[in-house]
C-alpha cells in the first residue's frame, strides 16, 4: 500500500480505516443511521489490501455484540458497530461482558444522534458506558476517532475490558481528508482458554468479577488523567483565571474553530476530555479548581457536568447555560456561550442572524418532509391498506424503516422501536378484546426489521391468539440505511452469497396459518388478499394473518418502465385524492388555490416519475391513462 | 486556500455527489477538506445539505452566517438556508426561469451577497439528463470563478468521475453550466 495516500472520506469510512489499521479482525454490525457505512468501509479496506477479516451483517445488535465478543474471547481483536439505540438492544450482553472482560481487544462503536436526525431518542452512549462500567472514547472529528480506536484496542487488551467509541452523527457523517496508515496485520490465532469461573461465572463468581471491574476502573481513571493527546489541557494560566472550559466531542471542535477564527484560541484555558469515563477526576477537579467559573461543553447529555465532584463553580447543560436538548450546532453553541466568554473578558463576537431570520420567516417556506420514493412499493401497500381498512377506523401500528413515512399516507399511527409494529398490534388487539370488541389492527413491518426483532413478537402474538393483520413489506433489502442485504436474499456483508432464509418459512415457523404472498403493485390482488385476511382475523378461529407484500425496493432494483401514464385532463376533476391518499412526489397539484374544485388539476413531474403505473388505482375517475412516450 | 460552501437541495438531486467532486478536486491540489453530509431518512425526497470546507478547519458544520458561498440545487432549499451565507458572500441558485423571489434578491443585495440564478432544470430537462443537474450547477459556480480553485481543476475531476454510463451527460452538464455562467454577466 502507498502509505502517503491521502483521501477525503466519509467519517464512517475513516473510523472503518481506524479499525482495519488497528488490526481488528472481526467486525459485526447491524445498520442504523448514523453508523451504517462503517462495516461496508471495513469490507472495502479488507478487500483493497487482501486482508483476512471476518465481517458480518448480523440480524440485530445483540447478535452482533455476542459474535464479536466470542471472537475477542478467542483472542482476536474485534468490533461491534451500531447506532446508540442499537446498544439498548445489546445492553444485556454489554453489562455482562463488562464483568467477564475480554481477551483480544474489543471495541464497541455506538454512534450517537444529537438532534435527533434519524433516531427515536437523543440518548447519550456515554451514560451507557457509565451504566455498564466500561471506558468510553468521544472523538471530536473522524481522524481523532481513528487514532482513538488504536488506543481503545490497546486499553481494552491491557485491562481486559470492552471499550466503547462514541462518535456523534457529525463525526460519522463528516467528510475529512486523511492520510492512510499501514495495517497492523499481526492477527493472533484463535485460542479460547477455558475458564468457567470467568466465562460461565455463576453469581458467586460474578461478585468477584464485579470487584475486579471496579479495581480496573480505578486504575484506568488514573491513567486517563495522563492520556494525552485525548485528554489534555490547553492554555493553562499561571494563576487563577475567571473562566476555564471543559469540552469533549463535537462541541470541542465547534469551540476551537470559532475561537481560531477570531484569533482568541490561545486566550481560553480548555480541558479537552476525549475519554470522559471512567472519569479522570483528579485531572478534571484540579483544572476546575483554578477558575472562578467552569463551563462544560458536551452533548447530547451532561455526563462530565454530573461527574465533576464539586459543581459549585460549574455551568453547562444542567445549569441551563447551554441548551439541554437538541444538537449543539456551531451557531447555537456560540450564541449560548458568547455572553459567558465576554463576561470573562474574551471579546468574542457572534454573527447577527436577525436580518436573515426575519427575511426567511417572511418567505413562509413550505416544510419538505421526507416522502416515499416515486414507485415505492410501500406506497401501493399503504394505499390499499387504508382503502380496505376504512381509513381511521383501524389502528395502524408500524415500525422503523422507510415505511415509517406511511405517516404521510395516514397509514401509520405508532412507531416505538424495532419490532414494536407487531407487539403493539397484539397489545392493542388484546386491550380492545377485553371490552368484547373487535378492533381492526393492521401492523406493517419491513423485512429487515422482522428479521431483527419481529419474529419473537409474532410468535408471541400467535401463541396468545391475538387477532391482527400483519403486512410484511418485503422489499429484499434494508433500504432506509442504504441498501444492506438481509437473510431474505442471503447476501453477505462482503458481497458473497450466504444462506437464503425466505420470510415465509420464518413466518410459518412462528405458527402462522394464514400466509399470503402478494405483489402490492397488483392493486386488485393485494386488496382482495387484505379483505381475506380481515375475514380470517374476525373468524371464530382467527388469530394472526400475515401478508407478505413482496416487491423490490425501487432504488435497489429498478425494474424499468412498467406503464407510461399521463393525466387525462378531461377526466381529472381536481379532487386531489391522488395527492392526499397516494402522495407520490411525481404527482404535482396545480392551481391549488382555485376557488372551484374543477379548476384544480394535477400534472406529472417527468424528472421524478419512474413509469411504475401504480398511481392508476388512486384515481376514482381513472384519469391516469397510458400514453405513448413523447 | 480556504472556503466554506453550503450545498442545498432535495434528496435525489446529487448533493452528496457534488460535494465528493469538490473534495476530489481539493485533495488533488493537496488541500484538506472537512465537512458534513446528510444521510438517512432525509435522503428520501427531503431537504438535503452538504457543508463543505476547504482549508484548516476543526468543526464539520459551517456556522450560520459563515458560509462564503451558498449553492442551491433547488431554489426553495436555497431560501431555507439563506442564513448560512455571510454578508459579502456569494450564492448560486437553480431557480425556475432563473428568477428568485423578489424578497430574496432584495435580502441578498442588502447583505452585499453576489448572486446568480439560472434555470438548470429546464436545461437538463431539454436533454432528459435530470441526474446531471448537480454537475451543471457546479459548472456554473466554476464559471463564475467562485471556487477557491480553477475551473480546469474541477473539469479534470468531472471528466473522470462516477459511473461511466453517466459520464458523458455529466461532462455535457458541467460544460453547459460553465458556458451559461459566462453568457450573461
Amino acid at each position: 500500500m502507498n502509505e502517503t495516500r491521502t483521501e477525503t472520506l466519509l467519517g464512517n469510512l475513516v473510523l472503518a480505516r481506524g479499525l482495519v489499521e488497528a488490526g481488528c479482525q472481526v467486525a459485526c454490525s447491524y445498520p442504523g443511521t448514523p453508523s451504517s457505512e462503517i462495516l461496508p468501509g471495513v469490507v472495502r479496506f479488507a478487500k483493497e489490501e487482501g486482508l483476512n477479516l471476518y465481517t458480518e451483517w448480523s440480524v440485530n445488535e445483540k447478535v452482533a455484540f455476542d459474535n464479536a465478543l466470542a471472537a475477542s474471547w478467542a483472542g482476536k481483536r474485534s468490533a461491534t458497530i451500531m447506532k446508540q439505540v442499537g446498544l439498548n438492544v445489546a445492553a444485556d450482553s454489554l453489562l455482562s461482558a463488562a464483568y467477564t472482560g475480554v481477551l483480544g481487544g474489543m471495541v464497541i462503536v455506538s454512534a450517537d444522534d444529537p438532534g435527533p436526525h434519524s433516531s427515536q431518542t437523543e440518548q447519550d452512549t456515554r451514560w451507557m458506558a457509565h451504566f455498564a462500567k466500561v471506558p468510553v472514547f468521544d472523538p471530536s472529528d473522524p481522524d481523532e476517532g481513528r487514532a482513538m480506536i488504536a488506543a481503545a484496542f490497546e486499553l481494552s487488551e491491557r485491562h481486559r475490558v470492552p471499550v466503547i467509541l462514541r462518535p456523534a452523527i457529525r463525526v460519522c457523517h463528516a467528510i475529512q481528508s486523511i492520510d492512510f496508515r499501514a495495517v497492523d496485520e499481526q492477527y493472533p490465532p484463535a485460542h479460547f482458554p477455558r475458564d468457567p469461573g470467568r466465562w460461565a461465572a455463576t453469581p458467586r463468581f460474578r461478585r468477584v468479577l464485579h470487584q475486579e471491574l471496579n479495581d480496573k476502573l480505578e486504575t484506568i481513571a488514573a491513567e486517563l488523567c495522563e492520556l494525552a493527546p485525548f485528554n489534555r489541557v490547553e492554555n493553562l494560566p499561571e494563576g487563577r483565571a475567571p473562566l476555564g472550559v471543559i469540552a469533549g466531542g463535537v462541541p470541542y471542535a465547534n469551540l476551537v474553530e470559532w475561537l481560531d477564527e477570531q484569533g482568541l484560541r490561545d486566550r481560553l484555558p480548555v480541558l479537552k476530555l476525549g475519554v470522559p469515563y471512567p472519569f479522570p477526576e483528579t485531572l478534571a477537579a484540579d483544572f476546575a479548581a483554578r477558575f472562578d467559573r467552569v463551563l462544560v461543553l458536551e452533548e447530547p447529555d451532561a455526563l462530565i457536568e454530573t461527574l465533576l465532584p464539586d459543581r459549585g463553580n460549574v455551568i453547562g447543560r444542567m445549569s441551563g447555560h447551554v441548551p439541554d436538548w437538541g444538537e449543539l450546532t456551531p451557531e447555537r453553541q456560540a450564541e449560548a456561550i458568547a455572553p459567558i466568554l465576554v463576561e470573562a473578558g474574551l471579546p468574542v463576537e457572534v454573527t447577527p442572524r436577525t436580518a436573515a431570520e426575519t427575511a426567511m420567516a417572511a418567505l413562509e417556506l413550505p416544510v419538505r418532509p421526507p416522502t416515499l420514493c416515486p414507485g415505492c412499493p410501500h406506497r401501493s401497500a399503504f394505499h390499499a391498506i387504508r382503502k380496505v381498512f376504512k381509513g381511521r377506523k383501524s389502528i395502524y401500528t408500524s415500525d422503523i424503516g422507510c415505511y415509517t413515512l406511511g405517516t404521510n399516507l395516514e397509514a401509520v399511527d405508532t412507531c416505538l422501536d424495532m419490532g414494536a409494529g407487531i407487539t403493539m398490534a397484539s397489545g392493542f388487539a388484546q386491550a380492545y378484546a377485553l371490552d368484547g370488541k373487535h378492533q381492526p389492527v393492521v401492523a406493517t413491518m419491513g423485512d429487515s426489521t422482522f428479521f431483527h426483532s419481529g419474529a419473537t413478537g409474532l410468535l408471541n402474538a400467535v401463541y396468545n391468539r391475538a387477532r391482527m393483520v400483519l403486512v410484511l413489506l418485503d422489499n429484499d433489502i434494508t433500504a432506509m440505511t442504504g441498501m444492506q442485504p438481509t437473510p431474505g436474499t442471503g447476501g453477505l456483508a462482503n458481497g458473497e452469497q450466504g444462506a437464503k432464509i425466505p420470510l415465509e418459512r420464518l413466518v410459518a415457523g412462528c405458527g402462522v396459518d394464514f400466509i399470503e404472498i402478494v405483489d402490492p403493485y397488483d392493486h386488485d390482488a393485494f386488496t382482495d388478499t387484505l379483505k381475506q385476511a380481515d375475514e380470517y382475523v374476525r373468524g371464530d378461529e382467527g388469530t394472526v394473518a400475515v401478508i407478505i407484500a413482496r416487491h423490490p425496493c425501487v432504488l435497489y432494483d429498478r425494474q424499468g418502465p412498467i406503464a407510461h401514464l399521463d393525466v387525462d385532463q378531461d377526466a381529472c376533476n381536481g379532487c386531489y385524492l391522488c395527492v392526499s391518499h397516494f402522495e407520490c412526489p411525481a404527482i404535482v397539484p396545480q392551481n391549488q388555490d382555485a376557488a372551484r374544485k374543477k379548476d384544480r388539476y394535477v400534472t406529472i413531474d417527468r424528472s421524478l416519475c419512474v413509469d411504475c403505473g401504480t398511481c392508476a388505482p388512486s384515481c376514482p375517475k381513472g384519469a391516469f391513462v397510458p400514453v405513448e412516450e413523447s | 486556500m480556504s472556503g466554506q460552501f453550503l450545498i442545498a437541495g432535495v434528496g435525489g438531486q446529487g448533493v452528496v455527489t457534488a460535494a465528493s467532486v469538490l473534495s476530489r478536486a481539493a485533495t488533488n491540489l493537496g488541500f484538506r477538506v472537512l465537512g458534513s453530509e446528510t444521510h438517512g431518512m432525509s435522503q428520501r425526497g427531503g431537504s438535503v445539505v452538504s457543508h463543505w470546507k476547504v482549508g484548516e478547519f476543526a468543526a464539520p458544520l459551517i456556522r450560520k452566517g459563515a458560509a462564503d458561498c451558498l449553492i442551491a440545487f433547488n431554489a426553495v432549499e436555497g431560501y431555507r438556508n439563506l442564513d448560512f451565507v455571510r454578508p459579502g458572500g456569494q450564492a448560486v441558485f437553480n431557480a425556475p426561469s432563473g428568477a428568485l423571489r423578489p424578497e430574496v434578491s432584495a435580502f441578498l443585495d442588502d447583505q452585499g451577497v453576489s448572486w446568480r440564478a439560472f434555470d438548470a432544470l429546464a436545461e437538463v430537462a431539454r436533454e432528459k439528463r435530470y441526474k446531471s443537474l448537480n454537475q451543471m450547477v457546479l459548472g456554473f459556480v466554476a464559471g463564475c470563478g467562485w471556487f477557491p480553485f480553477g475551473e480546469e481543476d474541477l473539469r479534470t475531476v468531472v471528466h473522470g468521475f462516477g459511473k461511466p454510463q453517466f459520464r458523458e451527460a455529466n461532462v455535457w452538464a458541467f460544460e453547459r453550466g460553465v458556458e451559461l455562467a459566462r453568457e450573461d454577466t
